[in-house]
């Protein structure tokens, strides 16, 4: 039968690459619209109440630090925790002392 | 022989082949492929108006599919929010109801019907039957009328200025529904000309049948009817407009 | 060979070289694709007793309905109706486009590379690992590595159409070349849209994306490959030409055009944009449109020669499958109605539907084609056409059960009884269990069918067919012997030149 005209190796490595460049080009272009077109103007309801909250938090924290200062009272003062923070250790190491004042218990 | 190229133009000369032999060889080994018919695409009917009348019917069809939601672009338009579906909605539409008034005067006529045939359609009775329209007895208390038809009536009694005596059968038995004898007592005091206009409740009856415990058997006379005549009902009347429970007599609170 | 000098059987000869190029690929594809159908109704046959009976076989975890139902249609999907589709495709393509196929190793490698992929989904997904979507129920790297796997099958045949010899384009080449551009485009897009940015939490687009997904991979893939095969095999087995060009002209655009829109009214009275969901409703009605274009062609072509109907179980396979078209059409139209999408929407009836779809429409013509390509390829014709005929009707009875029960009565009752507020669900449950009792006896009817049908395609890949010159045909033949006389193919008589193919 006559020849195909149409037949010849460059038309099928022209399909091919085209072919292939068609299938890659949709699946890149997928990918690139997904991840790179951001969408800024977004809500989640939870970021929003935790945004509050922490607003909320910080304020309480201020004013109850402004409570635990520093105070002086006739013959007491009033400390921060954190002044006792390093005393602390040291206490709990220490033996237990005899304070003076009497009890009906005996320790073993 | 020596195999000399064939000479396209003169192929009968070349004696190589055997051509039956080779056409054979290729046909049995592919028969199928050598049985095979021709494909053909040039049908050319035209295409039928029934085509085009069923395409046009499931056009249009999809049409009104596709607009049947009156805005595309608008959700808030054919959603309802907060929309959630009650089971009570639909258990109340089947409770037959309706207005007190009118649900007294249907049942009464019913009632009434057995009636007619004596008191006469028009409430007007006859010679030998007393009126209930302008009655006294129907009019004053809904006591009297109703032990009446409860019991029966027998002797002389003077209904509207005329004397009549006779016997009247008991209509009903003790046993009827309250809300048949609240209708009955409402549809005659308010028909044939009368208006008094009292509803009565269901449970006001149960005083009518208190009362038919405590006497004796037998037909009313005029002179009992007429001491019925001043007692009156205790308790509170329906309001016009109560809606009611056209079977139980029930109230069926407004929304 | 150039001793051979007439054109008929030079065309006769160029035909039996493609099919013997083709021979491997495309007999493993059907193969392959009739065990997979098998391995897939035996997991919907589990999953549908476990739909009354879910007390069956519960010692094995791999068999609870949450697996077997996706594991049934993955195997479906990807492993029988894709492959079927590429093997009537490739050697579709190539006959059509009277080019034989040189790249036939790389297509059966693909092919082998798509079975282990597929075979290693069906294991994930039995073993808990599926994805969950519907249709898509594969880990994604296999999805991916399918979708991959289908461009080395599908390029050969866009080439072969492009290096075609000049001349007329059929009817079953435009489908083809749609099909073929149509599946990678539904699959990445549902893939990636559906599946790959799930991470974002952007459930609801990836809910309507696998909901269109599932239209458009039947609409697009599916229903035109199985067009292509029924106008191939309409006019070839009958000899009579397409009954209206125009018509086929008109349906195929007309699926061009509808049938993308589809799938989202399953989505009715969600979130998402009004006009997608009313379009889909409004596009599930329009494909009847197509389905009745195709309905009218085939039948007709079919019925200008009624013997071939009586005869060829190829045409009998297409004819039911046109049937099956329209069948499935209307009842996903009526489905689609706003009155009735209310009772549809969430019910069974969704599942029901697409098995008649899958197995009425697409499965039909893919057997009709299968029962006329196997013979050619492999150079034998079918052994008993008692398998077939038993085939074939079991088979109808099979689809009719699940159509009837699942799709009308089952689907209805269901989504009436989720209507009723004041049951509960589980007692919309319970009044389903008639219905999937006769679900089971569809599908038990079904796999009597498979089984059958897998016999009888293993022999034939077994080269155990007859060796015959005359087709396996359904009634005895008529006296007149159309095909010249019967006999063993090795010790035939030289038949004369005059006997050629009509």
């Amino acid at each position: 039968m006559e020849a195909n005209q149409r037949d010849t190796p460059l038309r099928r490595f022209n399909t091919f690459f085209w072919g292939l460049a068609l299938f890659l080009v949709f699946g890149i272009a997928c990918f690139v619209i997904k991840n790179f077109i951001h969408n800024d103007a977004k809500y989640d309801a939870a970021d929003e109440a935790g945004r509050a909250r922490v607003l909320k938090r910080e304020q309480v924290e201020k004013e109850q630090s402004a409570l635990l200062s520093y105070k002086k009272e006739g013959n007491s003062v009033q400390l921060p925790p954190s002044a006792l923070f390093s005393i602390a250790g040291e206490l709990l190491g220490t033996e237990p002392e005899d304070s003076g004042v009497p009890h009906n218990k005996t320790f073993k | 022989m020596s195999v000399q190229p064939i000479d396209p133009k003169k192929p009968d000369l070349e004696e190589s082949v055997n051509v039956a032999e080779q056409h054979a060889a290729v046909k049995n080994a592919s028969s199928a492929a050598a049985r095979e018919q021709q494909l053909r695409e040039n049908g050319l009917e035209p295409v039928s108006i029934w085509i085009f009348i069923a395409v046009s019917l499931v056009a249009i069809v999809a049409g009104s599919v596709l607009f049947s939601s009156n805005n595309l672009f608008g959700y808030d338009k054919f959603v309802k929010s907060g929309y959630v579906q009650d089971d009570e909605v639909s258990s109340e539409v089947l409770v037959p109801k309706g207005d007190v008034e009118s649900v007294y005067m249907v049942k009464g006529a019913g009632i009434y019907k057995q009636c007619m045939g004596c008191h006469q359609p028009d409430g007007k009775g006859n010679a030998s039957y007393p009126p209930l329209a302008g009655s006294e007895y129907v009019i004053d208390s809904p006591v009297s009328v109703l032990m009446a038809v409860i019991n029966g009536v027998d002797g002389p009694i003077t209904v509207a200025g005329k004397n009549y005596s006779g016997q009247m059968a008991k209509q009903i038995n003790k046993s009827t529904s309250n809300l048949e004898l609240a209708s009955l007592a409402y549809f005659l005091q308010n028909s044939f000309g009368n208006k008094v206009g009292k509803i009565y409740t269901p449970d006001q009856m149960e005083q009518i049948k208190i009362l038919n415990k405590d006497r004796s058997e037998g037909y009313c006379t005029a002179a009992e009817l007429d001491k019925y005549r001043d007692v009156q009902l205790e308790g509170d009347l329906f309001e016009p407009g109560t809606i009611i429970n056209k079977k139980t007599g029930e109230v069926i609170a407004p929304e | 060979m150039s001793t051979i000098t007439s054109p008929v059987l030079e065309d006769t000869k160029l035909r039996a070289d493609i099919d013997r190029s083709l021979r491997h690929p495309v007999m493993f594809f059907f193969a392959s694709g009739a065990v997979w159908l098998a391995i897939s109704l035996l997991l919907g046959t589990m999953a549908s007793i476990k739909t009354h009976a879910p007390d069956f076989m519960s010692c094995c975890s791999f068999l609870n309905y949450g697996r077997t139902m996706p594991a049934h249609m993955s195997a479906l999907i990807y492993g029988w109706g894709a492959q079927a589709a590429f093997g009537v495709i490739i050697w579709l393509m190539s006959r059509l486009s009277r080019q034989e196929c040189k790249k036939s190793g790389i297509i059966l490698a693909a092919g082998h590379w798509w079975n282990l992929m597929v075979a290693i989904g069906t294991v994930c997904v039995l073993s808990g690992s599926g994805t969950g979507v519907v249709w898509m129920a594969f880990p994604q790297a296999i999805m991916i590595s399918l979708v991959l796997t289908y461009f080395f099958i599908g390029i050969w045949a866009v080439i072969a159409f492009r290096v075609r010899r000049g001349g007329h384009i059929y009817i079953s080449q435009w489908y083809l070349l749609a099909a073929l551009f149509w599946f990678p485009w539904v699959v990445i897009s549902g893939l990636m849209f559906g599946q790959l940015f799930l991470g974002d939490g952007d459930a609801l687009m990836v809910t309507a994306s696998t909901a269109w997904f599932r239209s458009a991979l039947m609409f697009l893939f599916f229903t035109p490959v199985a067009a292509a095969s029924a106008y191939y095999i309409a006019p070839k087995v009958t000899g009579r030409p397409v009954y209206s060009y125009h018509l086929a002209i008109f349906g195929f655009w007309a699926l061009a055009i509808v049938g993308p829109w589809t799938g989202m009214d399953r989505m009715m009275g969600a979130p998402i944009p009004a006009f997608m969901q009313f379009l889909s409703a409004g596009a599930a009605v329009l494909l009847v449109v197509p389905a009745i274009a195709l309905f009218i062609n085939i039948i007709k072509t079919a019925a200008s020669n009624k013997d071939a109907l009586a005869h060829s179980p190829s045409l009998r396979f297409t004819v039911a499958g046109a049937m099956g078209m329209l069948i499935f059409t209307l009842m996903g139209a009526v489905m689609s109605l706003p009155s009735a999408l209310k009772y549809t929407q969430f019910s069974i009836a969704q599942y029901g539907l697409e098995l008649t779809g899958l197995l009425g429409f697409f499965s039909m013509c893919m057997f009709g084609a299968i029962y006329f390509i196997v013979p050619r390829i492999t150079n034998r014709e079918w052994i008993s056409a008692k398998m077939i005929s038993l085939h074939f009707w079991l088979f109808i009875y099979g689809i009719v059960f699940i159509a009837i029960f699942y799709t009308f009565l089952g689907g209805f009752m269901h989504g009436y009884a989720l209507e009723q507020v004041g049951e509960s669900i589980m007692a919309s449950s319970g009044r389903l269990y008639p219905y999937a009792i006769g679900l089971t006896t569809g599908f038990v009817f079904l796999l009597f069918a498979i089984f059958m049908f897998c016999c009888h395609l293993l022999f034939m890949w077994l080269r155990l067919g007859r060796r015959s010159n005359h087709p396996t045909l359904l009634s005895s033949h008529s006296p007149s012997m159309p095909h010249g006389p019967e006999g063993d193919l090795d010790k035939l008589e030289p038949m004369d030149s005059n006997q050629v193919a009509h």
